[in-house]
């Protein structure tokens, strides 16, 4: 009897204890590595949901707004050069969204969508920029260290969106559709590729071995042609752990990020008309607060498993007023503050798509000596 | 009872060290598993955050809907459990907001009071708010009283104070109008037929009263009823029914008169209509006159009460 109570004593101090250990192996360290395979496909789901408010000058009232945003990117490698660096295929897949403002509202669904259908003018409108963004194609080559050197062909779909917008009987939206082709010629693949950079600084930028606790930071900035100034962005990041998650080896790095936006100041182009000229005479500022999450990287292949991570956004438009200008809202000018909470989650999705049948690799795509 | 022991005794064997420990295992399971729940770590920050951040998105798309009593059920329970998230006080706002649209208006009025003492940054969203709430129920004295004072201060609110003074005005001028018609007919139905306030001279001057109650009122109803930028938090137009468009349509209208000033000069009016008020047509002495949009709106107006003065007119005949 007295060995029973002394056994069962022990087994229930010690027993919770060795319950809650790690398992044993797990290592204190991790080196991050990108091993890029010829024919390697990933997919990726995006989900992103904000809410907030959208306010004006008095007395108009704040509106509330909501917003959903699903995407499916596909990226499959198709060579691997001698340098290790990869070129990979990317297309913009599957995307839907659902989105409020005040008793407004618009829906999108990239597998159901049809313009032909579509009554209101604005989500015909989107749904065709959408339409035009979803099964986008383009290439980016990048380095052994997962940095995008190069982007080709984003341009392209810009443009294509562009187009998409054009109304041949002119009407409303013709404005608008004169704007993205404005636009369309802003972002050449150039741009893109710096902001796709920005992308990949989770990862620490010294090789070598990365112990739990260590820390890095980042720093980058974007180009905003649109208002002409500069997105400044600062990152902050710690290894926390390293653990399995969904079968693959994941390093486990806490994430904290801001952004600033300030605008620069602009010469107005006293010849340029219609939406050209509203977005000469605006000006937009943004910042950040939150900025946490937490993102799992499978350290052996370089690929972002999961991300999870919380922001909160004040955006300022300013369009000042223009005495000279043609139409009532240019001569009286506009103020918009938008503040939105926002998540953001990146999941890899398991399960390699089929090459398509029928594409065959070339003997140039493999290593290239 | 001594045997009756014994023979339990007999029947189970004294322990040994492995039936200990397979005992010790059997009470780990009973004790370790709330110990093991307690050490499984609570929902970290970030889940936290992103539940907080999933269901604000999801109750705002409801509230936006239309669908407040929906929205206020989650803005409710995010304000209970995540008020440490709410850092700006959009929920506990939204929550108040959804007991707008629900008509409750005490519960909304403690609620924008509670969310503006959580959070001081939202007294000029919660008093723009408060502000209307007065407006949309009974004016009072005090309400007229403090408009009349705001719209007097220097400074970007007296634009504000301004446009709702005229608002809270019209609305109480509404009201009394209708009260002045009670007043006057209630007057009439005592009166007897050769009193010096004639019933019949009340009744005309009520009836007269009653035009311009019905044409008050047509225009606050249309300033708050339709016109989305009036409506603090969101609120919705109220659904139009099949009976709110006009009693009357005029298919085809044509009329001409010759009208005279007092200083003699003359005028010949041809007024052509479709049934859409856009195809007016004025001729003034042969030639087309271009009206401004609310010289035609006054005259769509107008016209309507003629044209159902003389539908209801000629319904009464045929009955006779």
């Amino acid at each position: 009897m007295k060995r029973m109570l002394i056994a069962t004593i022990v087994c229930g101090c010690v027993g919770p204890a060795l319950m809650a250990a790690e398992p044993a192996g797990q290592p204190e360290s991790v080196e991050f590595k990108f091993n890029f395979e010829p024919d390697r496909v990933i997919r990726q789901r995006v989900v992103t949901k904000s809410f907030g408010t959208i306010s004006m000058a008095s007395p108009m009232p704040e509106q509330k707004f909501s917003q959903v945003f699903e995407q499916t990117l596909t990226s499959r490698c198709r060579k691997v050069n001698a340098d290790k660096s990869a070129v990979l295929d990317v297309s913009l897949d599957d995307l839907v969204m659902k989105m409020s403002i005040g008793p407004m509202s618009m829906e999108y669904d990239s597998r159901t969508f049809d313009p032909e259908k579509t009554t209101d003018p604005m989500t015909r409108l989107l749904g065709k920029i959408f339409s035009a963004m979803a099964g986008a194609k383009f290439t980016v080559t990048m380095s052994e260290t997962g940095q995008p050197l190069k982007v080709e062909g984003l341009g392209d779909t810009l443009r294509k969106a562009a187009k998409a917008t054009n109304d041949p009987q002119g009407g409303e939206w013709a404005e608008v559709s004169k704007l993205f082709d404005q636009l369309g010629s802003l972002f050449d693949d150039e741009t893109m590729g710096q902001q796709m950079q920005s992308m990949y600084r989770m990862s620490p930028q010294k090789k070598g071995p990365i112990k739990v606790g260590d820390r890095w930071e980042q720093d980058w900035s974007m180009k905003m042609p649109i208002v002409s100034g500069e997105l400044t962005g600062k990152g902050e990041y710690e290894l926390l752990g390293v653990q399995e998650l969904r079968g693959r080896p994941c390093a486990k790095v806490r994430v904290k990020e801001t952004f600033v936006l300030v605008p620069k100041p602009k010469e107005a182009n006293k010849a340029a008309t219609g939406m050209q000229a509203v977005l000469d005479r605006m000006e937009m500022e943004l910042s950040s607060s939150g900025g946490e999450g937490v993102a799992y990287i499978d350290y052996q292949r370089g690929e972002l498993v999961q991300l999870r991570q919380t922001q909160s956004f004040t955006i300022k438009i300013t369009v000042k007023s223009d005495p000279n200008a043609q139409d009532a809202m240019g001569k009286v000018g506009m103020e918009l503050t938008q503040k939105l909470r926002n998540s953001v989650t990146m999941d890899l999705l398991e399960g390699d798509a089929p090459a398509p049948a029928a594409q065959t690799r070339p003997a140039s795509d493999a290593v290239n000596p | 009872m001594l045997r009756q022991i014994d023979l339990l005794r007999i029947g189970r064997p004294r322990p040994t060290f492995p039936r200990a420990l397979g005992a010790g295992l059997v009470w780990l399971l009973a004790i370790g598993g709330p110990l093991i729940a307690q050490q499984v770590a609570p929902p970290d920050e970030v889940d936290r955050a992103f539940h907080f951040i999933e269901r604000s998105t999801q109750a705002t798309e409801l509230f936006n809907a239309g669908r407040a009593e929906e929205a206020l059920a989650i803005f409710q329970e995010l304000s209970r459990e995540y008020a440490d998230l709410d850092e700006d006080g959009f929920v506990a706002l939204s929550a108040a907001d959804a007991a707008v649209e629900l008509g409750r208006t005490d519960q909304a009025r403690a609620a924008y009071e509670a969310a503006l003492r959580t959070h001081p940054s939202l007294q000029r969203s919660v008093s723009e708010r408060l502000a209307e709430l007065d407006l949309a129920g009974e004016i009072t004295q005090e309400t007229l009283n403090r408009l009349r004072a705001e719209a007097q201060l220097p400074g970007a609110g007296r634009v504000l104070a301004g446009w709702r003074l005229g608002r809270a005005l019209q609305k109480q001028a509404s009201s009394l109008l209708a009260e002045a018609v009670r007043a006057f007919r209630s007057t009439a139905e005592v009166q007897p037929a050769d009193a010096v306030l004639r019933p019949a001279m009340l009744n005309h001057h009520a009836a007269a009263l009653e035009e311009l109650a019905d044409d008050l009122s047509t225009l606050v109803q249309h300033l708050e009823g339709y016109w989305p930028p009036l409506r603090a938090g969101n609120r919705r137009a109220p659904e139009k029914s099949a009976g709110d468009g006009p009693q009357v349509v005029a298919e085809q209208q044509k009329a001409t008169c010759l009208l005279r000033t007092r200083d003699g000069r003359r005028f010949e009016i041809e007024l052509r209509r479709g049934p859409d008020s856009r195809d007016t047509q004025v001729l003034v002495n042969g030639k087309p006159l271009e009206l401004s949009a609310s010289e035609k709106r006054l005259l769509d107006r107008h016209q309507e009460r003629i044209n159902a003065l003389l539908i209801e007119a000629a319904g009464r005949t045929q009955t006779q």
